[in-house]
Order: C-alpha cells, then structure tokens, then sequence
C-alpha cells in the first residue's frame, strides 16, 4: 500500500527563510514517502524566490524518480505567480496544467 | 519643399492631439494620486506621460516642451523611486504645468522671455513642493536604455509609432543578486503584460536542487514576447531602473508592414490540383517527424527549438488575431471629415427620399425594386455613418473632474465627484454642445447646493459633499443627471421670489416641478451675493435655452436639505433623427420621434377646445394653427399628436398625420434662429421645406398665447 502525504507548500503567508524552514523540514519526506502530493490552495502571498523554491523542490522529487501531483485547486496568488513566471498560460490555470507544464520543463532541462 | 513643409505641419498636428490626450490622461492620473498618493500605477502612468511628450516634442521640434517636461520627468522618476512623496502641493503644481505645456502646445511662436519666466516659476513651484526648496532637485542620471536589436522598421520609426501593433521579443535575464536590491522581476513581467498581450517563456535549467538552493539568489530567465500597440519606448521604460540588475534585450520582430501571408504550402497545391483529399495530407502530416524533433536529434538544444516554437505560436495568433479583427482597430480621422461625411450622408437621405416619392408616379416595378434596394442600403449607410460619430459622454465628464476639484478648493468645500455610465455613447456635435451647460449645472452644485464642512457637520451630514454626473441611455435619448447631497432648493422662498418678480401670479397653485423650473427664467437668482463663480442668474436661464436648443429638456428634483438632482433628457444624435410628418394648412411638419407617445382622432369636449377627454384623462391641447398663425385650411377631420412635455403630455392639433420620416436637420439661419417652437428644418422628397418643432416651447408660446 502506497503512503501519501499532502503537502502545503507556503501555508498561507510565509516570508522566504519561514519557507526554507518548512522546506527543510519536509525534505525528510522525499525520501520517506512514497507518494507527495503538493497543494497551493492556501497560498495568500507568493514572489518569485518562492516559485523558484517550489519549483526546487520539485526538482529534487523529480530526481528521486518520484511523481509530481498538485491537488487542485490553486489558490488566486499562486495562479498569478505561476502565470507571470511562465509556469502557466492564460485561460488555462489549472493545477493539471501546472503538474503537465513542470514536468515538461523538468524533463526538458534534466 | 512646400510638401515636406506641410507634411511636417500634419506630423505637428498630429504630435499636439496625440500631447493632448497624454495631458488629459496625465491630469487624470494626478487627480487619482491625489486621494491615493502611493498608487503606484498612476506613479508610472505620469511619469510615461511625460516621457513620452518628452520624446516626442523633441522630435518635432518643440524643444521648449522638451526641455520643460524633462525636468518634471525627473521629478516623477525620483517619486517611482520612493525618493519623494506625493503630496498636495506636487498635485496642485503639476496640474499647473499641465496647464502651461497645453498652452505651450497652442502657441504658433515663442516668447522665450516671457515663457522663460512663467516655466522657471512653475518648476520652483514644483520642487518646493517636492524636496522643499525652490532650486530643481540634482538632475538623475539619464538611465541607459535596455539594448535594443531591430529588424525593421528603424528605431526611430518604431519609437515614434504608438499605436501600431508591434511585436517584441524580450529577453530577460536578471542577474543572480537582483532580489537583494529590492528588484521584483515578476512585477516587470506584470507590466509588460499590462501593455498589451504577452506569452512569457521560462527557463528553468538553472534552478538547482533543493540542498543547493539559495533562497536569496535568482535562477529564473525569460523570453517574452509582446504584441502591444505601445511604442518601443514605453516598453524600454518598464525595465527604465533594472538595467545594472538585468541582462535585457528588445527586439522588433514583427509589424503590420510584415506579410501576414499565408504560406503556400504543398499539400495546398496537391489538394487543389485535385490529386490528393485533404484527409490524405492529414494523415501524411501526422506520419511526418517534426522539424524540431530533427533539429534536436542533430544538436540544435531544445530550449532554443522551444523559444524559436514560442516565437512562432505567439506572432501565429498574433496575426490571426489582426486578419479576424481588422474592424477592431481604430484609425484617427479629421472630425471635419466626419462631418462632412454625415452632410453627404444627409443629402443622399434626401435625394433618396425624393427617388421613393417620384418612382411610384412612374409604371416600372423593376425601377420601384431598385429604389427599395437604395432606401435599405441607404438606411444602413445612414446608420453606420452616424455610429461613427457616437463617442463616450466619459470623454466629457473627465474634463469635469478638475473643475470640481478646483473650485471646491477655492470656495473650501471638501466634495467627492462620482461619474457613472462614461461609456455611454452620444453623437459627438451633443457632447460638444453639451459642456457650458453641465459647466453651469457643476457649478451651481458647488457654489450654491453643497456646504461648507461645518455647516453640513452641524446638519449631521458627513464633512464632504458628493456631486454625482451620471449618463444613461433612455429610448432614443440619453439622460444625464446632475446630483448632489447639498441643502437643495427651498419651494416656498422660490414661489416667493416668483411672485415678487412677477412671475407667478399671488395665490396661483403651481407643482413642485414648476416651482423649481422657476430658477431656469432668465434673470432669477436665489444667491444672496454675486461671485465670479455663479449667482447672477444667467446660468440656469442659459443652461434651460441650450438643452431645448438640442431638443432635450431639463427637469429638476429637489428635497430642502437632503439635495438637487438636475435631470437632462438629449436625444442622441441632431443630425439625422426620426421624425413624424404631419400636414397643417398647407405647411408639413416634422414632431422628433422621440417625443411622440400617439396620434389620436381629435375629439371636441362640449364647450372646452383647449382640451379633450383621454384614457380617462383630460389631455391640454395645443392647435398647432393657432400657435403657428396658419390660416384654416377648412379640414373638417383633424388629429391630435400627443406629445411628452415639461409640463407632462401635451395634445398638438394638426390636420393630418403623413408617417413616419427620416429627418436630415438643416440649422435655421440667423433671422429664424430665435423662433419660438422651431428647432430647425428638413428637406422633404418633393425639395418643399418642412419646419422640425420643438415642442416645449411650443406649449410655452400656446400657453403665453392664451
């Protein structure tokens, strides 16, 4: 039987050293866990140093041969970080788009 | 010679109507800034404002405007930069140099001296204002622009073409450290995106994993591309105070110049040769490798293959987009132009008119299809020409803005303006006309309607005022309403001063409307003192005369304390309208549609000619004859057009009614300009002349009359 965990990246408003802390704290599960799945709902407040963190993370999960899952919905914030970074296109701002669009980069630039 | 002269004239003209929209957004961005000075949006927009009448006055030679506004560039470069704060007296002063490069624009020939002197008080005015002393803050060094690679057209030619749809290509690459200086890149990307479409490509290759990340530091590049209709130089503003934190380059990489063609493809030429279906270049296409895939397979790095595929889909629908909306794009054009346009549109009604009226006299169906087929076309013409003409009443009501503002701090009253329905559409020859008379209305809610702070506070009504302006379509007529929360009109004083200067007869029961329409006869004023500003009783007198003149008209609520609310009811257009045609004597006449509610059979009560039972009402009659001192013509029959009027429905006698009528408006000359009941006059099919009436001063004069 798989073990899942949800993970709130950027629980609701957390300043960058808050978020390296939650990061740190749960990059124990990368290897612990078979199965992660990541959700932005609660995100209030996003920049890009923290796409750019999110984004390692999945990076790291990635490498670890691990799949990427992000649970719907997006909170409004984190569509607008995602859709000014690139990460997602107008009209199209789903959490699918999203998990399709970064495992196409990921695989793209490993 | 003379040819590069005039043509230098119409790039002039063009710069001093496209400065003066850009003054005209800058003051509404400076009256925004004034309720909200950290407002950052409109920080950038005045600061892009004068940039670019910087840039472009320079180009045409205005190098006065130049050198003036570069120096309030300056100013509001250091205010994006959080160095100086919006303040009250930035505000004030800035509306004054706005004030003063309209003026500049005006001027054939400059007075260097005098202007020398009016421009170096300004700007010390404005400095003061800003940093606290009189001398201009130290100069801030001329940013260096983002690197910029053109294809074609030239620089040059691409800066100065705002408006045009141009394509960028933008290669944004911040430097590791720019989080550390307080550069968002995410907010530049905003900014871009504001200007027009974007389609943002990242890079993500250098994101490292997450036991080697360095929060603080920035792995993410970009390429962008933007179609937008700003110029170059406004898109080289956004990335204005990143340059030492950025790599950034812009390229032009389509025009509208560009062949938009679409390509002549194989398969195309298979398939209309009849040798292959299309399902059959389907197939094939999906059997077929990709070029990118080859490209990749021999080398090419799939980040450049995937730039290059953006670049593609992004110009692709870029250019589907333009050939499937070509009528979504503006073009200026010369409102004398326009106006001479609606003219031949208005002979051609005539004309048109006169072909329907002679062709049935004539024994040719074939002739009688095709005049309908012009009476259609004709019609559609007419209504496409006069679409054209329609322009948001906004355009007006943003003008109203700083008059508000102004006076309200010269008499010190603290009044918070509303527009509402600026989107709203009316011919533009009304927008024109309508200005003096909103003018006087704007002012008398200031000066008269609303109080002073205190006055209201001790009334238990907030400190400040609200004026509302507010446009809506109602019919074929558009209502304007001029509201505010002032301490209204008092009936019984107005009755009063009303009997006193003979205007109403002692005793006589008037309605609360009529009470209040008192103020709109010519010499009444309830201000107890005269100001520059409004009390001499000339405004609503003017105001009452130049709405009819458009064949609207004015009502007026009020409630003593609580407020005024001034209601204008314009038709849309003046200068083709819908009309009735009826007959009286042997004269034709023309009721606007818009005013007519019926035509009845007239029915004469016992002993009372002047009105007639209807729909269990009695309905005041108005003989059309009488007013207009027609001979009797003998009709036995006559009809009653019943009509809406100030004083509520009216029924005008006339001795037929003919039908409906396209009516192209002719002015009267200067002679019948003042007569009473006359609002102009049409050209009929035969080329006989019939009167347009206006109907409440129609009912004015029967009333005068009896």
């Amino acid at each position: 039987m798989k073990e899942k965990d949800t993970v709130y990246l950027f629980p609701e408003k957390a300043t960058v050293q808050e978020s390296i802390d939650i990061l740190n704290s749960l990059s124990g599960l990368i290897n612990a866990k078979n199965e992660i799945i990541f959700s932005f709902e609660k995100v209030q407040s996003m920049d890009l140093s923290l796409v750019q963190l999110a984004l390692s993370f999945m990076k790291t999960l990635s490498s670890k041969g691990k799949e990427l899952q992000i649970k719907e919905p997006l909170s409004l914030e984190a569509r607008e970080a995602f859709t000014l970074a690139g990460l997602l296109v107008k009209n199209e701002e789903s959490a699918s788009a999203l998990e399709r669009n970064l495992r196409t980069l990921i695989k793209e630039h490993s | 010679m003379t040819g590069s002269n005039n043509n230098m004239d119409r790039f002039k003209d063009a710069f001093r109507e496209e400065a003066r929209e850009l003054l005209s957004g800058l003051e509404e961005s400076l009256l925004v800034l004034e309720n909200d000075p950290e407002n950052q949006e409109e920080i950038s927009s005045v600061f892009r404002a004068m940039h670019t009448i910087k840039g472009s006055s320079s180009m045409f030679g205005f190098d006065y405007i130049s050198s003036f506004t570069h120096d309030l560039e300056n100013l509001f470069d250091r205010v994006r930069n959080g160095e100086v704060k919006v303040n009250q007296g930035i505000i004030s002063a800035m509306l004054s140099c706005k004030d003063f490069i309209e003026d500049l624009l005006l001027r054939d020939s400059l007075d260097e001296e005098g202007l020398s002197e009016k421009s170096t008080e300004l700007l010390e005015k404005v400095f003061k204002a800003a940093v606290g002393k009189t001398s201009s803050p130290q100069p801030v060094g001329v940013p260096k622009q983002p690197e910029v690679i053109k294809k074609a057209p030239p620089i040059q030619e691409a800066s100065s073409r705002a408006n045009e749809l141009l394509t960028f290509r933008i290669e944004l690459n911040p430097h590791e450290d720019v989080f550390s200086n307080g550069t968002r890149p995410l907010n530049l990307i905003r900014e871009l995106r504001d200007l027009g479409d974007v389609t943002i490509l990242p890079f993500v290759g250098q994101i490292p994993l997450l036991s080697d990340i360095e929060p603080e530091k920035s792995y993410l590049r970009w390429t962008i591309f933007l179609t937008t209709t700003h110029s170059l130089a406004e898109v080289q503003d956004v990335f204005l105070f990143v340059q030492d934190t950025a790599d950034i380059r812009i390229d032009v990489i389509d025009t509208p110049t560009d062949s938009h063609e679409q390509e002549y493809k194989l398969g195309n030429i298979l398939v209309k040769k009849g040798l292959i279906s299309v399902e059959h270049v389907e197939e094939a296409i999906t059997r077929q490798k990709k070029i990118g895939e080859i490209l990749i397979d021999e080398g090419v790095s799939p980040q450049e293959i995937r730039k290059a595929l953006g670049e593609q889909e992004h110009v692709r629908k870029t250019r589907e987009k333009i050939s499937s909306e070509t009528g979504a794009n503006t073009i200026r054009v010369a409102s004398d132009k326009l106006d001479s346009l609606v003219d031949l549109v208005g002979e051609l009604v005539t004309l048109q008119a006169r072909l329907t009226q002679n062709i049935y006299t004539e024994d040719s169906a074939g002739l009688q299809g095709v005049s309908e087929q012009l009476e259609r076309l004709t019609s559609e013409l007419r209504d496409s020409t006069m679409s054209i003409r329609m322009l948001p009443i906004g355009t007006t009501f943003n003008r109203f803005k700083r008059l508000v503002r102004d006076l309200s701090q010269e008499l010190g009253k603290e009044i918070e303006f509303r527009t509402e329905g600026g989107e709203t559409e009316v011919d533009k020859t009304v927008i024109e006309r309508l200005n003096d008379p909103l003018v006087h209305l704007i002012r008398n809610s200031i000066d008269h309607g609303i109080e002073r702070p205190e006055l209201r506070k001790q009334q238990k009504k907030d400190g400040q005022g609200v004026l509302t302006l507010r446009a809506e379509h109602v019919g074929a007529s558009v209502q304007i309403i001029v509201e505010d929360d002032g301490k209204g009109l008092d009936s019984k004083t107005l009755y009063d001063l009303g009997v006193q200067r003979g205007l109403v007869v002692p005793g006589a029961e008037l309605s609360d409307q009529e009470i209040f329409m008192l103020i709109t006869a010519p010499g009444f004023s309830t201000a107890a003192e005269v100001t520059h500003v409004s009390g001499r009783g000339v405004g609503m007198d003017v105001v009452r005369r130049e709405i009819e003149s458009l064949g609207g008209s004015l009502r007026i609520q009020s409630e003593k304390g609580k407020g005024s609310r001034m209601i204008l009811e314009i038709p849309l257009t003046l200068a083709i309208i819908e009309g009735l045609l009826v007959e009286t004597g042997k004269e034709n006449f023309v009721f606007p549609l818009s005013t007519v509610e019926e035509c009845i059979e007239y029915r004469k009560m016992d002993g009372k000619a002047s009105m007639m039972e209807h729909r269990g009402d009695v309905l005041p009659l108005c003989d059309l004859r009488k007013v207009l001192e027609i001979p009797n013509s003998g009709t036995a029959e006559q009809q009653v057009v019943v009509v809406h009027t100030n004083e509520g429905p009216t029924g005008i006698i006339v001795d037929s009614v003919i039908g409906g009528h396209q009516t192209v408006v002719k002015n009267l000359g200067k002679l019948y300009r003042d007569a009473e009941g006359i609002s102009g006059a049409t050209i009929l099919g035969d080329g006989s002349i019939a009167l347009i009436l206006e109907v409440n001063q129609l009912v004015k004069v029967a009333v005068q009359n009896n």
